[in-house]
C-alpha cells in the first residue's frame, strides 16, 4: 500500500461538487524548510483538503505532524513551497492580504499587546483588519458583551488573569468579523475549565455560520468538535472524513484507535519506501564499485 | 527575498496604516521606562555634561589665577635662568605676555641639585624644574648619548641648554611647564634685542618687524554657520538615533519577544504598512526628542549655562533653510529605516542591542566629514549618503548654495533611504521569523543561486578594496595599479568567485562563439562609438550645457607615458579589455541577468562599472562604454566581442593620444561617418544576435512573439 492511495474517497467528491463556494481548499501544499544540521525538511509533504461551509474541520495529529505549518500557509505567514491554497477564492500566493481579511487566526503563540486596555485591544484589531470604521464601537460594544469582557474592559491586558486573557483573545480573532476561523492548538497550556470554555465558544461559532478550521493533538477533543476530521502524520494527510466513516473505514470504534490504525499504516509503509530507498542505494553503490 | 506583488502596495492614510500608527504611539506613552530613558534622562544629561565641562573650565581659570606655582632651578647655569626670569617680570606690559599662560604666578623654590629637585617634584612640592646646563655639560650629555642623538644631528652643542623638567600626568605641573616655557622664550627674546642694541644694532625691533594683523573677510554669520556646521547634522543624528532606537528596539524585536509579531503579521494590514507605520513612528519619537533637545539646548544658552563663541550669529537665508529641511526628510527616514531594520534583524532585545552599536557607529561615522576641512559638495562625497548631508548642511550655513549637488545630495540620500526601507520590509518576510531556520533554499544549496544574491556585495567589496589600495602611496605607480586593479582584482577575483560559488566557467563568463560577422562589426564598432559618443555629448551641450569637465572627461586620451607601446598597449588595452570583461560583463552580468530586465540589467552594469572609476567626472563616460559592452554581450551571447572591444576602444585612445589627435574637435563629417558606422554595426549585431541565455523575462517575450507571428 502506497501512501497516496490512504486518502479518503470523500475528499475526491467534495472538490468536483461546487468546489467555487468552499470556503477553504488546499491543493498541492508543500513546504520545505532548509536547516544545516537537518537538510532539506518536508514539514508539509503535498496535502490536499478542503473545508464545507459551517463546518468544524479538525487536523489531527502528533506534535510535528505538520499542522502548524499547514496553517501558517493558510493564514499567508509562510509562503508555500509548491502547490496554494484558496480562501474565499482568493490565493494565498496572489491575494495574501485579502486572505487574512476573511480569516480570524488564534494560536498558542499569538499573544496580545500588553499596554493596551481590552477594549483598546479590540478596537485596534477591528481597524487593523479593515473593518469599517463606523461600526467599530458598536462591534467592539458587541463582542465585550458577548463574551463577559464589560468588568475589565479598562484594564490594561497585562493586569488581566490568563482566562480574561483568553476572552480577549478569541474577541480579538472575532474582531473584524471573518468568515472563516482559524484555531491552532487552541487548549494547549490552558486549564481544564478554560479548555472547555473555549471548546463551547468554537461550537457556538459554527452554529452562528462561521467555518471553524481546528487543529490538536487532543483525541477527545477532536471526537467532540470536529465535523469532519483530517488525520495528518509526517507531513501528509492520511484519510478525511467524518468520525462515522472513519469508523466505518476502519472498524474501530474510539478516534484514538482510529488514528492509530491509519498512523500505524503509514509508518509501515514509510519503512518499506526507506528500506527499499536503501535497497537500491546499496545496489548503486556495489555496481559504482565494479 | 521575493516579496508578494500585493504586499507591496501602499496606500498612505489607510485604516491600518492609521491604525497601527496610533496604536503604537499610545503603548509607547504608557511604556515609563522609555520615556524616562529617551526623553527625560538626555534633557538633563546634556545640560549636566555642559554645565560640568564650563564648570571645570571656570575652576581651572580660577586655579591659575590663585594658585602660586613653585618651581626650582637647578645646574650650573641657573643664575642665567634667573636672570632671564627677573628680566620678564621687570617688563610685564609687554602685550604678547597677556595670555592665559602669562597670568600664571610662578615662585621659586628651594632646591640643591637636580635629584633633591626631582624628589620634590615626586614629593609635589614643586611643579616644574629648570635644569640648566652650561655648554661643556650639555656636550658631555650629548656625547654620552651619542646614539640617542643620532636622529638629530644639527643640534648645535656650543650653547648652555635649559631643560624643563614636570610630570605630564599631573595637571598643574603640565600648567606650570608651559608657563615657564614660554617666559624662557619671552626671556630669550629680550636679551636677543638686548644684545642687538649693544652691538651696535640700536632699532627697536618693533620698528623693523612689520605688524602683522588678520582680517577675516567672512562675516559673522558665515563663521558661526561654519562653526555650527560642523557637529550639526551629527548632533542632530545623535538625537535622531538616541531617541530613535528605544522604540525601534521595542517595534520588531520586541514584538517578537513579546509573541505579538504573529498576531500582527495575520491581520489584514500588508507588510508594507506595518513597517511604514512603524517607521513613522520612529521618526515622529526622534523628530519629537530632536526639536525638545534643540529648545533644551537653547534654554540653557538662554540662561548662559551654555556659552556661545563671541560675537556669534548665524545668517540662514530662506532658501538654505528649506534646502536644509528638505535634507532632513532623506536623513531621518534613513536613520529610522536602518534602526528599523537592525530591529527587525533581531529576534529578541539583547541581539538589538548587541547590532545596535555597530549601526550607530556607522551612522554618525560619515557625518564627521563635515568636520574635514578639505571636503566640499563638489566631488565624489556628493555620493555617500549622510556624509554628503553632513557637507551640505555646513555649506548651506555658511551661505553657499549648488543647486545641482544638493538636488544630487537629495537623490542619493532618498534612494540610500529607500533601500533601507526595502531590506527592512524583507526582514518581515516571515520564514525567519516565526520558523527556526535560518536558512533558505539558495543559502542551503550554495553555488549559483547563492552568488545571484551575494554578487553585488561582491562588487562592493572589490569598490572598497580599490579605493582603499589607490590611497597607498605605494600604489601611486600605473603599471603597480594596472597590475592590481584589473588583473587581481577584476581578473583573478572574477576566476575565485566562479570556483566558490561552484559556476560553469562558460556560462558565468559567456564562453561561447559568436555569429562570424560579428568580428568585422565589432573592428569598426570600437572605435566609430568612441567618436559618435562623443558627437552625442557635444550635441547634448547646446541643448543644455555639460559642464566643462565632463566634456574633457568624454574626449580624454592616455597621456603619453614613458613606456614603449606595446607596454603600453598590453597595460592599457588588453589586461582591460580581458580582465574587465571577465568581471563586469562576465560575473557581474551573469550574476544579474535574472534580477533585471534586459535593459535595467544594462544600465546597472553600466552604473556600477561607471563607480569604480574614481573620478567623478569619469564616471558618466566609463558607463557610456559599459552600457555599449553590455548591450553587445547581450546581443552577441558571448564576452568575446565585448573583450575585443573593450581593447580597441582603450587602443584607439592610446593611438589618438600618441598622435595628439584631438577627437572633441573633428570635422563634422568625421562625426557623422562614425554615427551612420555606429548604426550599421548594431543593425549587423541585431542581425546576427545568438541573445545571451537564460534573461529575467525571456520565457515571457518568447511566449509574446510566437502567439504575435
Amino acid at each position: 500500500m502506497t501512501l497516496e492511495s490512504t486518502s479518503s474517497p470523500t475528499y475526491d467528491t467534495a472538490t468536483r461538487a461546487g468546489s467555487a463556494d468552499l470556503p477553504v481548499r488546499v491543493e498541492g501544499l508543500r513546504k520545505t524548510f532548509y536547516d544545516e544540521g537537518r537538510g532539506e525538511v518536508h514539514a508539509v509533504g503535498g496535502i490536499d483538503f478542503h473545508c464545507n461551509r459551517g463546518e468544524i474541520f479538525g487536523l489531527l495529529g502528533a506534535n510535528g505532524a505538520g499542522k502548524t505549518t499547514t496553517l501558517r500557509m493558510l493564514s499567508t505567514i509562510l509562503e508555500p513551497s509548491e502547490g496554494d491554497v484558496w480562501v474565499e477564492g482568493n490565493s494565498v500566493r496572489e491575494a495574501p492580504e485579502a486572505v487574512r481579511r476573511s480569516l480570524g487566526f488564534f494560536s498558542a503563540s499569538t499573544a496580545l499587546y500588553p499596554r493596551l486596555t481590552a477594549r483598546e485591544t479590540l478596537e485596534f484589531f477591528a481597524g487593523i483588519n479593515r473593518y469599517p470604521a463606523d461600526r467599530v464601537k458598536q462591534r467592539v460594544g458587541e463582542l465585550i458583551e458577548r463574551f463577559g469582557i464589560t468588568a475589565f474592559q479598562d484594564a490594561r491586558v497585562d493586569k488581566l488573569s490568563s482566562g480574561m486573557k483568553q476572552k480577549v483573545s478569541i474577541a480579538r480573532t472575532l474582531a473584524h468579523d471573518p468568515p472563516i476561523l482559524i484555531f491552532d492548538e487552541p487548549t494547549v497550556g490552558l486549564d481544564v475549565l478554560n479548555a472547555l470554555a473555549l471548546v463551547d465558544n468554537i461550537r457556538e461559532l459554527r452554529d452562528e455560520g462561521k467555518t471553524l478550521l481546528f487543529s490538536t493533538h487532543i483525541m477527545s477533543e477532536a471526537e467532540k468538535l470536529c465535523d469532519r476530521i483530517a488525520i495528518i502524520h509526517g507531513g501528509k494527510i492520511l484519510t478525511t472524513g467524518t468520525l462515522d466513516e472513519l469508523r466505518q473505514e476502519t472498524g474501530e470504534h474510539y478516534l484514538e484507535e482510529i488514528f492509530v490504525h491509519y498512523v500505524k499504516d503509514a509508518e509501515a509503509a514509510t519503512r518499506e519506501l526507506l528500506e527499499e530507498r536503501e535497497q537500491r542505494e546499496l545496489e548503486q553503490f556495489a555496481g559504482d564499485g565494479k | 527575498m521575493t516579496q508578494r506583488s500585493s504586499e507591496t502596495k501602499l496606500r498612505f492614510g489607510s485604516q491600518p496604516l492609521r491604525t497601527l500608527y496610533l496604536g503604537e504611539l499610545r503603548m509607547l506613552l504608557r511604556d515609563r521606562r522609555t520615556i524616562i530613558a529617551s526623553v527625560i534622562l538626555p534633557l538633563l544629561f546634556l545640560p549636566l555634561v555642559f554645565w560640568l565641562s564650563s564648570f571645570a573650565e571656570k575652576k581651572r581659570e580660577e586655579r591659575i589665577e590663585t594658585q602660586t606655582f613653585q618651581y626650582a632651578v637647578v645646574g650650573s647655569e641657573a643664575a642665567t635662568v634667573r636672570n632671564l626670569l627677573a628680566r620678564i617680570g621687570a617688563s610685564d606690559s609687554d602685550e604678547e605676555l597677556s595670555t592665559t599662560r602669562a597670568r600664571v604666578q610662578l615662585e621659586e623654590a628651594e632646591a640643591s641639585d637636580l635629584s633633591d629637585a626631582e624628589e620634590k617634584l615626586a614629593n609635589r612640592d614643586v611643579h616644574v624644574i629648570v635644569e640648566a646646563l652650561s655648554a661643556e655639560e650639555a656636550r658631555a650629555e650629548s656625547e654620552a648619548g651619542e646614539e640617542a642623538r643620532a636622529g638629530n644631528p644639527e643640534v648645535p652643542l656650543e650653547l648652555p641648554l635649559f631643560r624643563i623638567v614636570f610630570e605630564g600626568d599631573w595637571d598643574y605641573s603640565q600648567t606650570a611647564a608651559d608657563a615657564i616655557r614660554a617666559r624662557l622664550y619671552d626671556g630669550r627674546r629680550l636679551t636677543r634685542e638686548q644684545l642687538l642694541d649693544e652691538a651696535g644694532f640700536p632699532i627697536p625691533p618693533k620698528e623693523v618687524v612689520p605688524v602683522v594683523e588678520a582680517r577675516d573677510l567672512a562675516t559673522a554669520g558665515q563663521r558661526g554657520g561654519r562653526a555650527l556646521g560642523r557637529f550639526a547634522v551629527s548632533a542632530l543624528l545623535l538625537f535622531l538615533i538616541t531617541g530613535g532606537s528605544i522604540v525601534a528596539a521595542d517595534t520588531i524585536a520586541g514584538e517578537k519577544e513579546r509573541g505579538t509579531l504573529e498576531t500582527l503579521l495575520t491581520t489584514a494590514a500588508t507588510r508594507t504598512e506595518i513597517v511604514f507605520a512603524k517607521l513613522a513612528v520612529i521618526i515622529t519619537v526622534g523628530l519629537v526628542i530632536s526639536v525638545i533637545q534643540v529648545l533644551n539646548l537653547m534654554i540653557y544658552v538662554g540662561l548662559e549655562l551654555i556659552e556661545l563663541p563671541e560675537n556669534f550669529a548665524l545668517q540662514v537665508s530662506p532658501v538654505s533653510a528649506g534646502w536644509i529641511l528638505l535634507l532632513m526628510v532623506p536623513l531621518s527616514v534613513l536613520v529610522a529605516a536602518a534602526l528599523l531594520w537592525t530591529s527587525g534583524r533581531a529576534k529578541t532585545y539583547k541581539e538589538f542591542q548587541v547590532s545596535f552599536f555597530p549601526v550607530f557607529v556607522l551612522l554618525l561615522v560619515p557625518t564627521t566629514a563635515s568636520i574635514l576641512p578639505a571636503i566640499d559638495l563638489r566631488s565624489a562625497i556628493v555620493l555617500v549618503p549622510i556624509a554628503n548631508v553632513a557637507v551640505a548642511v555646513r555649506e548651506l550655513l555658511v551661505g553657499e548654495t549648488d543647486w545641482l549637488f544638493l538636488a544630487l545630495t537629495f537623490v542619493v540620500s532618498s534612494a540610500a533611504a529607500w533601500q533601507l526601507v526595502r531590506w527592512t520590509l524583507s526582514t518581515l518576510q516571515t520564514e525567519r521569523l516565526v520558523t527556526g531556520t535560518e536558512l533558505d533554499e539558495a543559502v542551503f544549496e550554495g553555488g549559483p543561486g547563492l552568488f545571484q544574491r551575494h554578487v553585488i556585495a561582491w562588487f562592493g567589496i572589490f569598490w572598497v578594496t580599490m579605493f582603499l589600495v589607490s590611497n597607498v602611496s605605494w600604489m601611486q605607480d600605473m603599471q603597480r595599479q594596472v597590475l592590481f586593479n584589473v588583473v587581481f582584482l577584476f581578473g583573478l577575483g572574477s576566476l575565485l568567485l566562479a570556483w566558490r560559488y561552484k559556476l560553469v566557467p562558460k556560462e558565468v563568463f559567456a564562453l561561447r562563439a559568436p555569429h562570424p560577422w560579428v568580428w568585422p562589426a565589432v573592428l569598426l564598432g570600437a572605435p566609430a562609438t568612441v567618436l559618435s559618443s562623443m558627437a552625442v555629448v557635444k550635441l547634448s551641450n547646446y541643448i543644455f550645457p555639460v559642464p566643462e569637465r565632463l566634456l574633457e572627461a568624454f574626449g580624454q586620451q592616455i597621456a603619453p607615458v614613458e613606456m614603449p607601446s606595446w607596454q603600453l598597449f598590453l597595460l592599457i588595452a588588453v589586461a582591460p579589455g580581458i580582465c574587465e570583461e571577465l568581471a563586469f560583463r562576465g560575473a557581474l552580468l551573469h550574476g544579474l541577468r535574472k534580477r533585471y530586465e534586459p535593459w535595467q540589467l544594462v544600465l546597472v552594469t553600466a552604473a556600477i562599472f561607471g563607480l569604480f572609476h574614481m573620478s567623478l567626472f569619469r564616471i558618466l563616460p566609463t558607463a557610456t562604454l559599459g552600457a555599449v559592452l553590455a548591450v553587445v554581450t547581450l546581443l552577441t551571447g558571448s564576452i568575446y566581442p565585448a573583450m575585443l572591444w573593450h581593447l580597441l576602444n582603450n587602443a584607439f585612445a592610446i593611438a589618438m593620444g600618441r598622435e595628439g589627435v584631438d577627437i572633441m574637435s573633428l570635422d563634422p563629417m568625421v562625426y557623422a561617418a562614425a554615427g551612420v558606422v555606429t548604426v550599421l554595426v548594431f543593425g549587423i549585431l541585431w542581425r546576427t544576435r545568438r541573445v545571451y541565455p537564460d534573461l529575467k523575462g525571456a520565457a515571457l517575450r518568447e511566449a509574446k512573439a510566437r502567439s504575435g507571428t
